[in-house]
């Protein structure tokens, strides 16, 4: 398996006497060969020295003591006793019984109510309101099924023959009726 | 030479251990309520934070300010303080992290940079010996703002691994420990660090070469 470690993180870790034995004299052989690595590893060392030489400002005693009173006033966590542990546990313990119980309670009384309701069939829709043909007295109609260009039936109507139908119009003449002269 | 190294090392595991048992049991007395050890926590390891700070910030009142702000969350937390890291990774951790929540809040303000350049010439600070004359003063102003520049554009991430290699001298597994994150990750942050560094501060590095 190939090695994720680059040749060159491998010198860094080098520098800082990271590598097993076996691996440090192979580093060691390349550096002797390569000036690239020998000078990565001459600035590595400069560097670490350059950066831990860089001490931070001091910090006076009263500012010290300001930080320290400022830290130690907060309220620090107790440790608890065998007794309070133990009471805390049976305390969550209790807790837990007393949720399962209320949530068996309401489950029960759920059945219950479920139980005790009296059932209903399915609601059935209303009836459609009747038929009316907005039609004129004395007139004859004669039913139509209207139907779509596919021939499919879409509705009924009627067809009203209003009195103007000679057929229609034709009212039967009383025999005693005397005739109309012009 | 080796054995020698070797009794170091011993020496140096041994003091590890002894500051990390005494840190156990200043947390555990300050856990049963003993105001005290709280407060000696913070005198044992607030030097060393407030430098870890200087290092992320280069600002010395944002330093002070992650200082405290690191030692609040740890007294508030201190109850979940498990002892699988000693108490100082902790803390590093604490405001390792609250400097890269900052950084995050920040981006795209160029103030940082901007504060980085007029920065108080090392010469200056207290406590520090002044330069031999006014020509490797200048100098050492210059090394300092060129420093502060090239460590300051770094993200944060990388200039946490690279502080707490090049400062703190903690091994890649302890700076793993500390930021959280795996040995190659620390490795490979540490590398592009050094890498960007090196570019940035291509001049002095010659320069301290050749004397």
């Amino acid at each position: 398996m190939k090695d994720p470690r680059s040749a060159d993180e491998l010198v860094s870790a080098y520098v800082d006497g990271e590598l097993p034995p076996e691996e440090a004299a192979r580093i060691d052989a390349r550096i002797a060969r390569d000036p690239e690595a020998r000078a990565a590893v001459d600035d590595y060392r400069r560097l670490d020295r350059l950066v831990r030489e860089f001490e931070p400002p001091v910090i006076s005693a009263k500012r010290w003591a300001r930080v320290r009173a400022a830290v130690t006033s907060s309220a620090p966590p107790r440790l608890e006793s065998t007794d309070q542990v133990r009471r805390r546990r049976w305390n969550r313990i209790f807790r837990l019984r007393a949720t399962a119980f209320a949530a068996g309670l309401l489950a029960a009384a759920a059945c219950g109510l479920f139980a005790v309701l009296p059932r209903r069939g399915p609601v059935e829709p209303p009836p459609p309101p009747p038929f009316e043909l907005d039609v004129e007295p004395d007139s004859r109609y004669i039913p139509q099924i209207m139907t779509s260009p596919d021939g499919e039936v879409v509705g009924i109507t009627v067809l009203s023959l209003p009195g103007d139908d000679e057929e229609v119009a034709e009212t039967p003449k009383k025999k005693d009726a005397p005739e109309e002269h012009e | 030479m080796v054995s020698g190294g070797r009794q170091r090392d011993r020496a140096h595991a041994k003091r590890s251990a002894e500051l990390r048992a005494a840190d156990a049991e200043l947390v555990r007395r300050a856990l049963e309520g003993e105001a005290d050890a709280f407060a000696e926590l913070f005198e044992r390891h607030r030097d060393g934070l407030y430098r870890l700070a200087w290092h992320y910030t280069r600002d010395e009142e944002r330093a002070m300010d992650l200082v405290q702000d690191t030692f609040l969350r740890a007294h508030q937390a201190l109850d979940r303080f498990r002892h699988e890291a000693s108490f100082s990774t902790w803390l590093r951790r604490i405001a390792t992290n609250l400097a890269i929540d900052r950084e995050r809040s920040k981006k795209g303000e160029e103030v940082e940079l901007d504060e980085i350049a007029h920065a108080e010439p090392l010469a200056a600070q207290p406590g520090r010996a002044p330069a031999e004359g006014p020509v490797e003063a200048a100098e050492l102003a210059e090394l300092r703002r060129d420093l502060a520049h090239a460590v300051g554009s770094l993200s944060v991430p990388h200039r946490a691994v690279f502080v707490l290699h090049a400062v703190e001298g903690l091994s890649y597994r302890e700076i793993a420990e500390t930021v959280g994150c795996e040995l190659g990750t620390v490795m490979s942050r540490l590398h592009y660090a050094r890498q960007r560094l090196r570019e940035k501060l291509k001049g002095h590095l010659t320069e301290g070469a050749a004397g």
